[in-house]
């Protein structure tokens, strides 16, 4: 039935092609974030999203859905899925406006406005349709359904929250009266369009102003302002990777893209400013490779001067953060025997940095019951003779403070070794193993490592890890990354074998949070692995344009090609 | 009822003490059994009061406080938190606590640990080693119920207690009274009881019991082996002579067993009450069980001083509430409220533990509890098959009966009335009226 619904409102939109722009004229200026949809049959007829639907119901995620699917269609004698069809199978355009003044808080502070229009295939079904839904909505006695009309076009109000009008096969929908009544205004006198449309291309297309990103209790972005977003990412590595994207000024423009196997999200973030620090955005080749090993799950991989970055924190990071990233200088100097951080450490460090993330096998090793994945920084050093022996000393007095402070929390201490692996000598820290039937705490994770290879620093939280990207370096295992500002790639299956093993500790999660029996909790949790496991590989890059910065978000998903 | 409350106020403490008798005393229905219910398992559900009215009071108190093993689902999901169970993370052994307190069919085991960890009062906060804390409640819930002698002497080599009272720091030429003195105080006799020197010379008996790597260690280098003079006993007292000497004094059955009788029954016990039980508790060997079962038989437990007598500490509110109303919470959320309303598991405030009764509400607290309150009532309309077996319906009928006994003033019952249809409203109004704070 659903097929045929969606058949018979495919042909209808062929017949009546949308023209595009013509639901864009409806919306009054100030739209703070515009959303196109084309084709809503499209959309929801795109592979991924269909396969998406058909996964969660054969694992009864819908089952709610369902059953009020069915309710519905007991009480109209419709699939309501005929209707949804209907109503939003084609072109659909929705805008997002700032909220009207509070006379207590001030501009800007009262909920958002929403405004929808759609365009169905014909008046009278539309009426139908509205109306019909309008009588079961009214039939249940909590609601409360007022009809009204505006210049002749009749509106209904549901529960004071959502009203609705139709114009001939155009269907509004908003929650704020004015904007109701502006959109009927354009709709009656046709009224030109005030913004360009989105572009248009993709299943759907949407435009976004950084406003309606800015948390709300952050004045609007003016002047020095501008950097606040940036500097609301206090935490030095999210700042690192993230705040050089955010310093722009325009509107965020982006699409949804679908194919067999793959969803695309790709978006432009408006261009960096001319006095963004060239922290983020040094100068050098797009690509370059780091190694990878059999149990590499992700890579983050960005190009970054580390030096100028650390020179800058000062601007770049919230007056918050400044105690404690002194306190990082000083400690980082101490590390590196009175050196300065930004000149002689960072700077030591080339621009192509990644972050190699490996699930651990524990083979050699106490198996935690909590089993993290272990990460390595790897970076090319300008002069591994020199700095070489100044960082595996660094490494040394790092984990000689670390015992200090697990020994005030008398924890178990890491014992320092030194072991060759193909030619390498890597300085490592394992923890101290504890008596037999002693429970291996999450600290088990942790086995500190530092190698360098030639000219490649690695710097990692699991031995293991470290030993497998040595023997990957001395293979020549390298992986090519696009980053030409940031690039992230995540391989599901291995990353699924990582949740599979921390299967027993999720379920036990569930049964804490969900409030689930341990039969309920292991289904939920294998249901949601099984979802997963759907996922090939996500890949997101970030590259600099001209006029922009390109976000690309790729998800393929099993099946692809 | 003032004839009842006076007569009970003059009734001979022997005779307070009788198991309360259906045929005598009055009727045992499910009035009775939610209030047994209450103060052995923080709540009940409808089906759980009728299995404790058709046993009666004294075989229902028998079962409901004898230890059995995890069996069924319970079993299962024991075995399923397993992997939980070894981490340093204060709000997974919390939200792991409440879990079994939600779920053990049989809660009473943790909610006399839960008494048990308030008296012997250790915070995370000092101790710093979580699993330590969990090792330790683990104790009190073994040996909650048995003797308090073994108890009092797997306590003081307890490790997170060494770490709290800086029994490291109790040496043979240095001696740390902290222990000494909270032991004293605190754990057996009360104040008043002992002198100073009595502390000094507990403390000389305790150098060298020591904690390393999470286990107890008796350091004889560091033991003061020589003659000592505590609460009337002398000699080359250790630690065990200590704890035995302490028991030896009637002043400590009488601390203890005024202790758990504000805890399990009222606050006001009347002193000749409290010296008979004392006498009974110190004759018995210390043997927490059995007073707890004459006490939760008594007439003195099920007649009118001791019904709602209680203000429902944070835990046992939101545990009652939960099980009363067939709800799973989410167990971290839990125990973030909790310590919102004062009563962090595993972090009392100090070495005297919780204050509790009437300290428990404050206008903070009471916020906090109509929040809790509110968030149970959002659980409840999403779960009315839950609602409906555990409490027989979501009207204010089945609510009013299942979580205060029917018994509310006529004006805040017509307002519960009026919520008709608005599960989540009508069980937030509920569970913030004033009697629903009372156990």
């Amino acid at each position: 039935m659903l097929q045929l619904a969606a058949g018979l409102a495919l042909s209808l939109l062929l017949l009546h092609p949308a023209r595009a722009g013509d639901l864009a004229d409806l919306f009054p200026d100030g739209r703070l974030a515009a959303l196109r949809v084309p084709s809503g049959l499209a959309l929801w007829q795109a592979p991924p999203v269909q396969r998406a639907i058909q996964l969660l119901r054969e694992r009864g995620a819908l089952a709610e859905v369902e059953a009020g699917r069915g309710a519905l269609q007991l009480a109209t004698g419709t699939d309501p899925a005929e209707w949804l069809a209907f109503l939003l199978g084609g072109e659909v355009e929705v805008g997002v406006y700032e909220g009207q003044a509070s006379r207590l808080a001030g501009e800007g502070t009262g909920r958002r406005r929403l405004l929808a229009a759609a365009r169905t295939p014909d008046a009278d079904g539309c009426q139908r349709i509205l109306d019909a839904l309008l009588a079961v909505i009214e039939s249940d006695e909590g609601n409360d359904v007022r009809r009204k009309s505006y210049r002749d076009v009749p509106w209904a109000r549901v529960n004071r929250e959502l009203l609705v009008a139709r114009r001939g096969e155009v269907l509004l929908l908003a929650n704020d009266d004015d904007l109701l009544a502006a959109a009927l205004d354009r709709l009656l006198d046709g009224a030109p369009a005030v913004a360009p449309p989105p572009a248009a291309g993709g299943l759907l297309t949407f435009e976004l102003e950084p406003e309606l990103l800015r948390p709300r209790d952050l004045q609007p972005a003016t002047g020095a302002a501008r950097r606040a977003l940036g500097r609301r990412i206090a935490n030095p590595l999210g700042n690192l990777l993230f705040a050089g994207l955010l310093l722009g000024e325009g509107r965020l423009c982006g699409s949804l893209h679908a194919e067999a196997g793959a969803l695309e999200l790709r978006l432009a973030l408006p261009p960096a400013q001319q006095d963004t620090p060239a922290a983020f955005f040094p100068p050098g080749a797009d690509g370059f490779s780091v190694p990878v090993d059999g149990e590499t799950l992700a890579v983050l991989a960005v190009r970054r001067d580390l030096a100028d970055w650390w020179r800058q924190r000062e601007t770049l990071m919230s007056a918050e953060s400044q105690p404690q990233l002194a306190k990082a200088d000083e400690t980082l100097s101490l590390l590196f025997m009175g050196s300065s951080p930004a000149e002689d450490v960072f700077a030591a460090l080339g621009t192509e940095l990644a972050l190699v993330i490996d699930r651990q096998t524990f083979e050699d090793a106490p198996e935690p019951d909590v089993k993290l994945p272990g990460a390595c920084l790897v970076a090319r050093l300008h002069d591994p003779a020199s700095f070489g022996p100044a960082v595996q000393v660094a490494f040394q007095s790092l984990v000689g403070f670390l015992n200090t402070e697990r020994a005030q929390k008398r924890e178990a201490p890491f014992l320092l070794d030194a072991l060759e692996h193909e030619g390498t000598t890597l300085r490592a820290a394992r923890l101290l193993p504890g008596g037999p039937g002693e429970p291996v705490g999450s600290d088990a994770n942790a086995s500190p490592a530092v190698a360098i290879v030639d000219d490649w620093l690695l710097l990692g939280t699991s031995l293991e890890q470290v030993r497998r990207l040595v023997s990957a370096l001395r293979a020549g295992a390298l992986q090519p990354v696009a980053a030409g500002t940031l690039s992230l790639h995540v391989d599901g299956v291995r990353a699924l074998r990582l949740l599979a093993d921390n299967r027993d500790v999720l379920v036990a999660q569930s049964i804490l949070e969900d409030g689930l029996s341990a039969l309920d909790a292991g289904r939920h949790v294998d249901n949601l692995l099984a979802l997963l496991g759907e996922l090939q590989a996500l890949d997101l890059s970030v590259t600099r344009a001209v006029d922009r910065l390109d976000v690309l978000l790729r998800l393929t998903l099993d099946g692809a090609p | 009822m003032t004839l009842l409350l006076a007569s009970a106020a003059f009734r001979p403490a022997e005779e307070a003490l009788l198991p309360w008798r259906a045929d005598v005393d009055g009727p045992f229905g499910p009035r009775e059994a939610a209030h047994l219910l209450r103060r052995t398992s923080c709540g009940s559900t409808l089906a759980e009061r009728r299995r404790v009215v058709e046993l009666g009071p004294q075989r229902a108190v028998a079962e409901l406080t004898t230890p059995c093993e995890p069996q069924g689902e319970y079993a299962a999901l024991l075995g399923a938190l397993a992997p939980l169970q070894g981490l340093e993370d204060l709000a997974v052994c919390q939200s792991l606590w409440l879990a079994r307190l939600l779920h053990d069919p049989r809660p009473f085991g943790d909610v006399l640990a839960l008494f048990w960890h308030g008296h012997f009062a250790t915070s995370v906060a000092k101790v710093g080693r979580m699993q330590l804390l969990v090792r330790q409640v683990e104790a009190l819930r073994a040996l909650g119920r048995g003797p308090f002698l073994p108890l009092l002497a797997a306590v003081a080599r307890d490790p997170a207690m060494i770490a709290w009272l800086d029994g490291n720091g109790n040496r043979r030429h240095h001696p740390n009274e902290n222990f000494a003195r909270e032991l004293l105080e605190l754990f057996t006799l009360g104040r008043g009881s002992y002198d100073e020197r009595d502390v000094r010379e507990a403390a000389r008996a305790f150098t060298g019991w020591h904690e390393r790597d999470g286990q107890f260690r008796f350091v004889p280098a560091e033991h003061d082996d020589g003659n000592k003079q505590v609460l009337g006993s002398s000699g080359a007292l250790d630690g065990d002579d200590v704890l035995a000497a302490c028991l030896a004094r009637p002043e400590c059955a009488r601390h203890l067993a005024g202790r758990l009788f504000r805890h399990f029954v009222h606050g006001n016990p009347e002193p000749e009450l409290l010296e008979v039980l004392a006498v009974r508790y110190r004759e018995s060997g210390y043997d927490t069980l059995a007073l707890l079962r004459e006490l939760l038989c008594s007439r003195e437990f099920h007649g009118p001083r001791a019904r709602r007598a209680l203000v429902a500490g944070p835990v046992a509110f939101a545990v009652g509430a939960a099980r009363t109303l067939g709800l799973l919470p989410d167990c971290r959320e839990l125990a973030d409220r909790l310590a919102g309303l004062g009563q962090s598991l595993y972090a009392p405030p100090g070495v005297k533990g919780w204050d509790g009764g009437r300290a428990w509400i404050n206008p903070v607290t009471i916020i906090g509890r109509m929040n809790l309150a509110a968030s149970f009532g959002r659980l409840a309309a999403e779960r009315p098959s839950a609602l409906e077996a555990a409490a027989g319906g979501d009207d204010a009928t089945a609510l009013l009966g299942a979580l205060l006994d029917d018994d509310v003033p006529d004006g805040a019952r017509r307002e519960l009335f009026a919520l008709r249809g608005d599960v989540a409203g009508l069980v937030q109004a509920v569970l913030s009226l004033p009697e629903a704070q009372l156990a």
